[in-house]
């Protein structure tokens, strides 16, 4: 290398200050391309394009699903229909509020409450509400011949 | 032909070049003269270094300011016209007087003039053993280097290191300069990846916000518990006095109820999704698979 220098006339005049001079130009150089580099493709490995592309299309494939689907009513339309059939077997409907820890959390408007009753009545209540409107059901308690139901009604805004 | 001292500090022309000669000394300048003297060319194995007097150069530059100026010996030695083998050669001026070069052992050893045949540096030199140097103007070579006076030297010298320094600095730019070029090229075809990247990265979350947003209206699996209620209610109406044990729920995979067996325990053998186990105080713990479970 340092031969073929040699041939360049100039070279010929260097001493060791010049070479060791250039010698660092050319390291911190080459460090500084290296090191951005690495940045680069570090931060477009981070980024899996294949990944990103999957997720668009699961996403576009979601997205159509959904569209098909038909639109919730809103949930105070959609509680109406608890208490006309509860009250149809005698159960009674009390109202839990609209956030409860171990119920329905999602991102349509949930509606929670409470059907107590006699046994037999609150599970046919609570499959005719489920057939009739959206409804989660949770927590079931029977004693003495009585049961209490915790249900979430779901609708839109 | 005439001798080669009828060439000294005359423009003559060598290998078509017009060149003016000088005298010149081969070997060690006296210390009382080596102020006078500047170095026309280094020693090598066959002749030791060569000197020329810096005012002979003056006086050749103001009459020929144009004209290179050569050392005798030097351009000689150059062309190949001294042998080393011979131990006195000498190039006469007048019948008496004259330039000589004493070689020993085949190298050169010093050079110097004679006069009325008479060698100051050695009394034993006789001009019958000499050997007259002659030839033809067509057969000298120039040196590389012509004589020059110690000031032009010391400015070449600056010269050079200005220029290496000058060179180095414009290399150094150079360098700078194709690094952030590599740089900047590997930047822009990088940045058209961010740019895919982060256009595809931007459609995903806006698909992320389209699809939360039609989650709020939409719901994708309609609730349905009708088997596990179904089952609960054949558990009821098998045993009406049947409990849970606290509160169940029906999203787990089973339920656990207990009812008091008044009379005989009668296993529901027949029901796949029921276990049962029996106490002996009569107390039947039954767990119920749900629609999960």
């Amino acid at each position: 290398m340092k031969n073929a220098l040699a041939n360049i006339g100039f070279v010929r005049h260097w001493t060791w200050v010049h070479w060791v001079a250039i010698g660092a130009v050319l390291f911190i150089a080459s460090k500084e391309v290296y090191e951005s580099q690495t940045a680069r493709l570090r931060s477009i490995d981070n980024q899996n394009v294949q990944v990103i592309e999957e997720n668009i299309q699961e996403f576009n494939t979601m997205a159509e699903r959904l569209a098909q689907l038909e639109v919730l009513p809103p949930v105070q339309n959609q509680w109406k229909y608890i208490p006309a059939i509860a009250t149809r077997y005698g159960v009674e409907v009390s109202v839990l509020g609209t956030r409860h820890s171990d119920m329905y959390d999602g991102p349509l408007q949930a509606w929670h409450g409470e059907l107590r009753g006699r046994v037999g009545s609150v599970l046919v209540a609570a499959l005719e509400i489920q057939q009739t409107v959206p409804t989660f059901l949770y927590q079931i308690s029977i004693k003495n011949g009585d049961a209490t139901l915790g249900f979430s009604v779901l609708g839109s805004e | 032909m005439s001798s080669l001292a009828d060439y000294i500090k005359r423009p003559v022309t060598i290998q078509g070049k017009e060149v003016l000669l000088v005298p010149d000394l081969v070997g060690p300048v006296p210390i009382s003269e080596q102020h006078q003297y500047v170095e026309s060319c280094p020693a090598t194995n066959t002749c030791p270094a060569i000197h020329v007097r810096e005012s002979d150069i003056e006086e050749m530059r103001e009459r020929y300011p144009e004209y290179p100026v050569f050392g005798m010996w030097h351009l000689l030695i150059k062309s190949g016209l001294v042998s080393f083998k011979r131990t006195l050669q000498i190039i006469p001026i007048t019948q008496e007087d004259g330039y000589y070069i004493h070689c020993d052992l085949g190298r050169a050893e010093y050079s110097g003039i004679y006069e009325a045949g008479f060698f100051a540096a050695d009394a034993g030199f006789s001009l019958d053993e000499a050997l007259l140097v002659e030839a033809d103007i067509e057969r000298l070579v120039l040196p590389e280097q012509e004589a020059k006076l110690a000031a032009e030297l010391r400015f070449e010298r600056q010269l050079v290191t200005r220029k290496g320094w000058s060179y180095l600095v414009i290399s150094m730019v150079a360098i700078i300069a194709i690094a952030f070029g590599v740089n900047l090229i590997l930047g822009k075809i990088y940045d058209r990846a961010h740019q895919q990247l982060a256009s595809k990265s931007a459609m995903l979350s806006d698909l992320q916000s389209g699809l939360d947003k039609l989650r709020t209206t939409r719901l994708t699996e309609v609730p349905n518990d009708q088997e596990t209620l179904e089952r609960l209610a054949v558990l009821w109406k098998e045993y009406p006095n049947i409990e849970t044990t606290g509160k169940q729920s029906i999203e787990s995979k089973s339920i656990t109820l207990t009812y008091r067996s008044e009379g005989e325990f009668k296993p529901l053998s027949d029901l796949d999704w029921v276990t049962s186990e029996y106490d002996p105080k009569g107390i039947v713990t039954i767990k119920m698979k749900t629609r999960g479970g």
